[in-house]
């Protein structure tokens, strides 16, 4: 195609200036392109503001710069074990690609057994939801019921608190960079004896909470639930199960997914 | 019989194939939301999917390419869910019958003026600008990710470049002043 043959080469070469710009034309084409803008001066300029668009929205773009943690992140919810999460944000998708067709031809028949109604699994369904409940029930009566005190405890009032529990609280302090402690301390709540934390960051206070497991009770993956409006992420180990939980927002996923695999090992010593 | 690979060596793989187009995707994610904490999401929820079928993906394709397809999904995904109403309200011919003129780019422009103005054209225009002006992905590249026509693409891109420049006007003033000489 020659443009320039044309009787209004301006009209010609116009709308060809952004697909010259992103190097989508014939090389012909770039030739007669730029023969035309170097003797039309309105052609040129409007190719220089193109060209200037696109330079200056690439630097600009160019200059975000993800979080230093994003790529670790990234990877640590790529494993199979932190991606068992069920009903969470992000870490609740199963690695698929260790999942053998005999797996997921297993997967199918359990979604058709529950899909009938099979009494047993759907008492095993609500069993998880329920241990999350459990859970749950510390934050509402020590957090959200305003039980909080006025002054938290001292860190060594923490320790002394805990006691033989205490490694947990260094676990959280590692684990939860920028939080402040807000709550230490052994509590009974509907018969249970939970060890419980509360940590707080700006208004927003995270749980960390272990009870005693009663007979038949266990979390064998990692659960998650909101259960009114506080994101509730169970798992067990040991005689222990384990709870992080607060009012739902973005990092509580993954800090949880942090804290999971640390609290875990600190419950198979108690 | 497939060949079985190590769950290792299939991780060491995906890893070296897509976690160099971490900083890009994000890049991409920031600007297409505005938002670095659900930028961060997108990128992750890209991530884990396209872990999820690494399996079906074939070694010597365009990964890059690949994931961003899967970043677009995600993020449409995302506006579907939060933008509805602005779905509903965006036509594309009512957007490029209110675009004025078009206005030079000024060379000191500064960044945080372009980004703002990015994030204040409509969605289907930043992502095309998004894709073939940073990113530098071909028509026919971008077309298969969004799943539309490439005449579409150049034409979408076209309006989204004029529509960037509209917008400067309204958020960089000594742009504005230069484009009020011009």
């Amino acid at each position: 195609m020659n443009l320039i043959h044309s009787n209004s080469p301006c009209q010609r070469v116009r709308p060809l200036l952004d697909s010259y710009v992103s190097n989508e034309l014939l090389i012909e084409t770039n030739h007669d392109i730029l023969r035309h803008v170097g003797d039309c001066p309105q052609c040129r300029t409007a190719l220089q503001e193109i060209e200037g668009t696109r330079i200056a929205v690439r630097r600009a773009v160019r200059s975000i710069h993800p979080p230093a943690d994003l790529r670790e992140r990234i990877c640590a919810s790529l494993t199979p074990r932190e991606a068992a999460w069920t009903g969470s944000l992000r870490p609740r998708l199963a690695a698929p690609h260790v999942m053998s067709r005999w797996m997921a031809v297993a997967a199918a028949l359990t979604a058709v057994v529950l899909s009938v109604g099979i009494l047993r699994n759907l008492t095993l369904h609500r069993n998880s939801t329920g241990l999350l409940h459990v859970g749950w029930m510390d934050h509402k009566e020590c957090v959200q019921a305003g039980h909080l005190p006025a002054r938290p405890p001292t860190r060594e009032q923490a320790v002394t608190r805990l006691a033989s529990h205490s490694g947990l609280l260094g676990v959280v302090e590692a684990e939860m960079p920028g939080y402040v402690l807000r709550q230490a301390h052994e509590c009974t709540v509907a018969g249970r004896k939970y060890i419980h934390l509360a940590m707080a960051k700006g208004g927003h206070i995270v749980s960390v909470s272990l009870v005693r497991k009663n007979p038949g009770e266990r979390l064998p993956a990692p659960k998650s639930a909101t259960i009114e409006g506080v994101e509730v992420f169970g798992f067990d180990s040991g005689d222990y199960l384990g709870f992080v939980m607060g009012e739902v927002s973005k990092d509580l996923p993954g800090l949880a997914t942090k804290l999971t695999p640390r609290i875990q090992q600190v419950m198979q010593t108690l | 019989m497939p060949k079985v690979v190590p769950a290792e060596s299939r991780r060491n793989e995906f890893e070296a194939a897509a976690l160099p187009h971490m900083d890009d995707l994000f890049r991409t994610a920031s600007a297409m939301v505005s938002n670095r904490t659900q930028a961060e999401d997108l990128v992750q929820e890209t991530y884990l999917e396209a872990w999820k079928s690494f399996h079906r993906f074939e070694t010597g394709t365009n990964c890059r390419a690949w994931l961003f397809k899967i970043l677009i999904h995600r993020v449409h995904h995302y506006r579907r869910k939060w933008y509805q109403v602005f779905s509903k309200n965006e036509s594309e011919d009512l957007i490029v019958d209110n675009i004025k003129y078009e206005a030079p780019i000024p060379e000191d422009v500064k960044d945080e003026d372009l980004l703002t103005a990015l994030g204040r054209m409509p969605a289907m225009f930043r992502e095309i600008v998004l894709l073939a002006d940073v990113q530098e992905f071909a028509y026919k590249e971008i077309a298969k990710m969004l799943d539309i026509p490439v005449g579409t693409v150049m034409s979408r891109l076209s309006r989204g470049r004029k529509h960037l420049r509209e917008e400067l006007l309204a958020v960089a003033p000594a742009f504005a002043r230069e484009g009020q000489k011009a």
